[in-house]
């Protein structure tokens, strides 16, 4: 259960940062989650130029909450959202872009494939006209993706029938064919087992560094935020606590150094 | 074959086809509405359309007749708009078996939907599907064996519908004379092997449709 303590408005970043065109994101909201029998308050604001982005933060910190407001997947009472200088949200404005226009791709933690389609139907949804096939050059790219993400042997079978790694894999090329402006992965490792999860970690990377794409990934896990992160938001109690940069200090310091404070401070206002 | 056979059988047919079709409809949009939205009243309407399940069929006939009777305020505007009587017409029965079956459409659209996990349909809105089309690529596909299902059992339920035809329809042979109420009267008039028959296909006809769905339900993803 969350528990809350009274809702302090959280401090706003400077103004010039906050209208900042060149910032690939600029958040800054508050939203209320109510469930039966608690409630759960984030305030979120943070704004960087860094086009690896890590949530950070133990469970329960309102890092993935954040994330599903960046995709227009959930609704924040308050606040902007403006991404790469395109405004995607903006309460005092009544902006609120839906989430099929916002260009956002997104990985879900357990995938999300589509059951009852083929991983080739899957990584081609997002380009499906309403009528027809699939245009010539968007099968090509599709092409392409199941390719690079060597899926190409697996085309034609469904999520049901392929391994986790694979499944992984369709879930990142399903998101990265309609060329979205912003990627979004949430805890893209949790799903897999840790022998695993070490090979998939390199081979994700891997094929993400070929894309040009800013991207925001939410994790709990020291390693995961290591390998990615350019610039740690890290999360405690629904706030931002500090936004770090992380390749920066990584030169001088080891992982640990940065993180294990950074987790006893979400956990010490418990 | 002789009419007093055959008539009963295709009227019923007929009859139970356009109802199970005019309840998919309904029940298919009523159920998205229930499962995307939410408002006021909500489980209260829910029950209300889910009354025909369980109010005896009679009540319904009552209901439909104050409605839809000559002197009903539909039924006069039907009357007075476009000359239709509904009342002890073939028609009639499709509305009262519609009415009877709506419900196990309605209900089984509405958890099928409910059991589709937001996830699908949240990776469908970031992929650029507007509502619609989520509900046409994902939810319909991933709730098409719960409907399929309780499509199924609407069928057979409109079929064997007795009461609140009866009372909408009447029971005129080769006119408005449904299977089941052409089973009342055989048995009633004492022609045994034409109640059998009438028995018989039914029986027949139910136990494929059963076992005809049961075979389509098994989805075609998992292997």
């Amino acid at each position: 259960m969350f528990v809350i303590g009274k809702t302090s408005p959280h401090k706003a970043p400077p103004a010039a940062a906050k209208h900042d065109e060149a910032a690939t994101v600029a958040c800054e909201i508050s939203l209320r989650v109510r469930g039966c029998c608690s409630q759960f308050d984030l305030h979120a604001g943070f704004t960087t130029q860094s086009r690896r982005i890590a949530l950070f933060g133990p469970s329960g910190s309102g890092k993935s909450l954040t994330l599903m407001a960046l995709a227009g997947l959930l609704r924040p009472d308050h606040g902007t959202i403006i991404l790469r200088g395109r405004t995607l949200f903006d309460s005092s404005r009544k902006v609120n872009v839906p989430a099929r226009k916002r260009n956002i791709g997104m990985l879900f933690q357990d995938y999300a494939l589509f059951p009852h389609l083929t991983v080739r139907e899957n990584v081609a949804f997002g380009l499906k006209p309403v009528f027809g096939l699939l245009k010539a050059a968007h099968r090509e790219r599709v092409d392409e993706l199941l390719e690079l993400c060597g899926l190409s042997g697996f085309a034609g079978q469904r999520p049901g029938q392929i391994s986790g790694g694979q499944r992984q894999r369709t879930a990142l090329a399903r998101a990265l064919a309609p060329n979205p402006d912003l990627l979004l992965l949430d805890e893209p490792f949790t799903a897999l087992d840790q022998p695993l999860r070490e090979r998939m970690r390199a081979e994700l990377f891997d094929i993400l560094e070929r894309f040009d794409m800013p991207m925001v990934m939410v994790s709990h896990d020291l390693d995961d935020v290591d390998h990615f992160a350019q610039t740690l938001v890290a999360f405690g109690q629904g706030r931002v606590l500090n936004v770090i940069d992380y390749e920066t200090r990584r030169k001088t310091e080891s992982a640990r150094a940065i993180l294990d404070p950074l987790f006893l401070a979400a956990q010490k206002r418990d | 074959m002789d009419m007093t056979f055959l008539f009963p059988v295709q009227l019923s047919l007929r009859v139970a086809a356009l109802a199970t079709l005019t309840s998919l409809v309904f029940g298919v949009v009523l159920g998205w509405v229930f499962h995307r939205y939410r408002f006021p009243g909500k489980e209260l309407l829910d029950s209300i359309l889910s009354l025909p399940m369980v109010l005896p069929p009679t009540v319904l006939g009552y209901y439909l007749i104050v409605l839809l009777g000559r002197n009903g305020f539909l039924g006069r505007w039907l009357q007075e708009t476009f000359g239709v009587t509904l009342i002890f017409t073939w028609q009639g029965a499709v509305i009262a078996a519609a009415v009877v079956s709506f419900p196990l459409i309605f209900k089984s659209a509405r958890a099928a939907l409910d059991g589709v996990e937001r996830k699908y349909e949240d990776a469908a809105r970031t992929l650029g599907y507007p509502e619609w089309r989520v509900f046409l690529r994902v939810c319909l596909p991933l709730a098409g064996r719960g409907i399929l299902a309780g499509t199924m059992l609407a069928f057979a339920r409109a079929m064997g519908e007795f009461g609140a035809t009866l009372m909408i329809a009447g029971n005129l042979p080769g006119r408005t004379q449904t299977l089941s109420l052409a089973v009342y009267s055989a048995t009633q008039a004492g022609q045994d092997s034409l109640a059998a028959q009438l028995v018989l296909v039914i029986s027949v006809l139910c136990t494929l449709i059963l076992w005809v769905s049961g075979r389509l339900l098994t989805p075609r993803w998992q292997a």
